[in-house]
């Protein structure tokens, strides 16, 4: 089986698996290493982003998520981004129809650190509101949670923020027509897991005896690397593995780190 | 410090705060976030 269709089949099951809540039994304490918002009437899991700001308002060190979020980065790095995540499989599907096609590379370079930023104004958000503010405008929340219960629930009312909700979805939309996974590269204050890359347990390696830097594997990464060497280490990649079956040398291997 | 080292003591550390956040019954908290649907999160009223 082939690394694209073996990742189209695991985001299938993740987005299943994410949906089992509708079995009361199933709907766990655990947290899951994606944004799935647990408005969602069927979620199973926890969304780390929405757990951070509730202990933030509690207040109260979260040991166990940051314990969670800490084991799944050492162990998968990015990974989840690239192969879990149903907004990241979302946005996959909308790539098929982007303006980018062809020259996923395109940058905004002003934006480089802005997932860190995001990170930081989601925990002081929700300092300062105490609320979980940046639930309110969830892009992933909207497309998983605020539209099906709507759905689900037909007796409540829209209110203010369900506006909000769906203006903020459609705002990503059309930045991912423009730019290949613009929310993972730019705005989900979940990426900086990334930071894990360098020292996950499963890693992307290039040998570099039989690399002839033709650059196919660059030309088709959708988070826009543009070096070899950030291949697998840049808290951007996502492991998803196009780059190694974009490799007619076979010098690229997805693999647990030597 | 090299790679496998490193690897060691982060897994190590991170296994310890979960653990310390489950004797603190925190994964108890997070199925209550679960469990209770916050309907104004996602602007139902």
């Amino acid at each position: 089986m082939n690394l694209s269709r073996l990742r189209h089949m695991t985001q299938a099951i993740t987005f299943i698996i994410s949906n089992l809540g509708f079995i009361p039994a199933l709907k766990t304490g655990l947290i899951c290493p994606y944004l799935y918002c647990y408005g969602c009437p069927l979620a199973s899991t926890g969304c780390p982003i929405g757990t951070l700001q509730h202990f933030i308002i509690l207040p109260a060190i979260p040991l166990y998520l940051l314990g969670t979020l800490g084991l799944y980065g050492t162990i998968f790095g990015r990974a989840f981004c690239g192969w879990a995540c149903p907004f990241g499989a979302f946005q996959d599907v909308l790539g098929r129809f982007g303006k980018w096609q062809g020259k996923p590379r395109r940058k905004l370079r002003p934006f480089t650190y802005s997932k860190f930023v995001m990170l930081l104004l989601v925990i002081i958000l929700a300092w300062l509101t105490v609320d979980t503010f940046f639930c309110k405008l969830c892009p992933a929340g909207s497309l998983f949670a605020a539209i099906p219960a709507s759905i689900f629930y037909p007796s409540l009312s829209l209110g203010f923020f369900f506006y909000v909700h769906i203006a903020a979805l459609l705002f990503t939309i059309a930045l991912v027509l423009l730019f290949s996974r613009f929310w993972c590269r730019y705005l989900c204050p979940l990426a900086p897991i990334g930071i894990f890359n360098r020292l996950s347990l499963l890693t992307i390696t290039l040998d570099q005896t039989k690399c002839e830097e033709c650059q196919a594997c660059l030309n088709v990464c959708p988070m826009g690397i543009d070096k070899l060497s950030d291949i697998g280490t840049s808290s951007d990649c996502t492991l998803c593995g196009r780059c190694v079956e974009a490799c007619q040398k076979n010098a690229l291997k997805l693999q647990a780190r030597k | 410090m090299k790679t496998p080292h490193k690897q060691t003591f982060v897994l190590a550390l991170f296994s310890v705060l979960l653990t310390l956040g489950i004797l603190d019954a925190e994964y108890g908290i997070v199925r209550t976030f679960v469990r209770f649907i916050c309907t104004s999160c996602i602007g139902l009223e």
